[in-house]
């Protein structure tokens, strides 16, 4: 009897044993973090909410998702919203061009330059929340940079904004999260972190939702000048069909013009200029350029010389 | 000073003379962009350009050393406009680079909670 008694004795000993074991600190700990890390999936944000409280004001269900890689949202992003503009691509096939390997991530200005390669207008949106709303109206996706960490231990991330809700949150494509729903002033703080960085792509017979044509006009400028002549005269007779009297936009228009080898026309266009402003001293140089790309020396030498 | 060595010097002033006035950009008659039109600096064209060769081998040589393959760095540079390239220059280990969050936010999590378990902040007594 004694024994058996004992043998029961040590039995429990080595459960209690166990169980203690088991519930040492340190894997309590261990565990606590694996449930956070599960949790934790994707870019999704721990204080975002995942259920529908308010009805849908706006969504745009067409845009695709791709459910980013290891550090590639910025791909994942850009195809997205590349993709909604009638681009055929995939956020692979964007990588190579974007992807800097030491810095984990995609600069912005990496990406602005990616959506002018696939002959789209990157479009920065003023500052404001409303801004981006105007562009989901116009039924175009927004591209938004994040800072999801501290000020001072940034954590960069790309998403789309494709919807609003009622109540202001706002509907992204974010990470491995196809539908994120993310309260407006959560939002706000990671963006103003960032630096309220969002874009568009706009396609050449397209204007911003803001119609703020001075903004518009310098992002084309850029495309003029990366050398995309027919983009940019597109975009330029864009804005002047709907503001005949935008003399940048003819401006810029002639240079398209005598870019592509047209110098009659450019000539032409410039010398409208002139005669609404005959002081514009940019528009006489460019026409002398133009009359001396006709060859016609004389006249070209002849207004230059009322300029100098 | 032999006639050797004065026509070896000779021929290396010349010689670079050459080599610098093909590097650098002419003043010539040009037309002018809308790009420069907007930002109103004609004056500056010559100077930019000098400054843009510069800020294109800088940022060639910092994507390389970022990790980036050479081939496709030259054309990720091709993509970029001057005042870009201008932009990127000596900043490229500053500027946001959008990324993962998984690993970063939970670095930025288990920090948080370690202050939390030691009892400096009260952050998730919120949750």
């Amino acid at each position: 009897m004694p024994v058996s008694i004992n043998r029961t004795r040590r039995k429990e000993k080595t459960l209690v044993n166990r169980n203690l074991f088991f519930f040492r600190p340190a894997k309590v700990l261990v565990i606590v973090l694996l449930c956070i890390a599960s949790l934790l999936t994707g870019c999704s944000l721990p204080r975002s909410v995942t259920t529908d409280g308010a009805t849908v004001e706006i969504e745009l269900n067409t845009v695709p998702f791709f459910p980013q890689e290891e550090y590639q949202c910025g791909p994942a992003a850009l195809a997205a919203l590349l993709v909604s503009s009638d681009v055929v691509t995939l956020p692979d096939l964007l990588s190579p061009a974007l992807y800097i390997p030491k810095r984990h991530g995609t600069l912005q200005l990496e990406m602005i330059a990616s959506i002018r390669s696939f002959n789209r207008v990157p479009y920065q949106l003023r500052p404001e929340v409303d801004d981006i709303v105007g562009e989901l109206r116009a039924g175009r996706p927004v591209l938004v940079l994040q800072n999801l960490g501290l000020n001072i231990w940034p954590v960069y991330h790309y998403a789309v904004v494709i919807g609003v809700l009622r109540n202001g949150s706002l509907i992204l494509r974010s990470g491995t999260t196809e539908r994120l729903i993310i309260e407006r002033d959560t939002f706000l703080n990671s963006w103003e972190k960032a630096g309220q960085w969002a874009m568009v792509a706009l396609k050449g017979n397209e204007l911003p939702a803001d119609h703020d044509l001075a903004r518009y006009l310098s992002a084309v400028s850029r495309i003029e000048a990366i050398g995309n002549s027919q983009l940019a005269e597109e975009c330029y007779k864009t804005v002047l069909t709907r503001h005949p009297y935008n003399d940048l936009a003819v401006f810029g228009l002639a240079n398209t013009m005598f870019a592509q080898a047209n110098f009659t026309a450019a000539a032409t266009f410039y010398s409208y200029l002139l005669r609404r402003d005959p002081t514009r001293a940019e528009a006489a140089n460019n026409l002398a350029e133009s009359l001396a790309a006709l060859h016609c020396y004389q006249l070209a030498i002849e207004l230059l010389d009322r300029f100098l | 000073m032999n006639t050797q060595l004065k026509k070896c010097i000779t021929f290396f002033v010349l010689f670079q003379f050459f080599l610098i006035s093909g590097l650098l950009p002419a003043t010539k008659a040009e037309i002018i962009s809308t790009q420069t039109f907007i930002e109103s600096s004609a004056a500056n064209q010559t100077r930019n350009e000098l400054q843009t060769i510069i800020a294109r081998d800088d940022v060639r040589g910092e994507l390389i050393r970022l990790g980036v393959d050479p081939a496709d760095a030259e054309q990720r540079l091709a993509r970029l406009s001057a005042d870009e390239l201008q932009q990127l220059q000596g900043k490229m280990d500053e500027l946001p680079a959008g990324g993962s969050v998984l690993a970063l936010v939970g670095a930025v999590f288990l920090v948080l909670l370690i202050l939390e378990i030691v009892g400096v902040t009260n952050v998730f007594n919120k949750i």
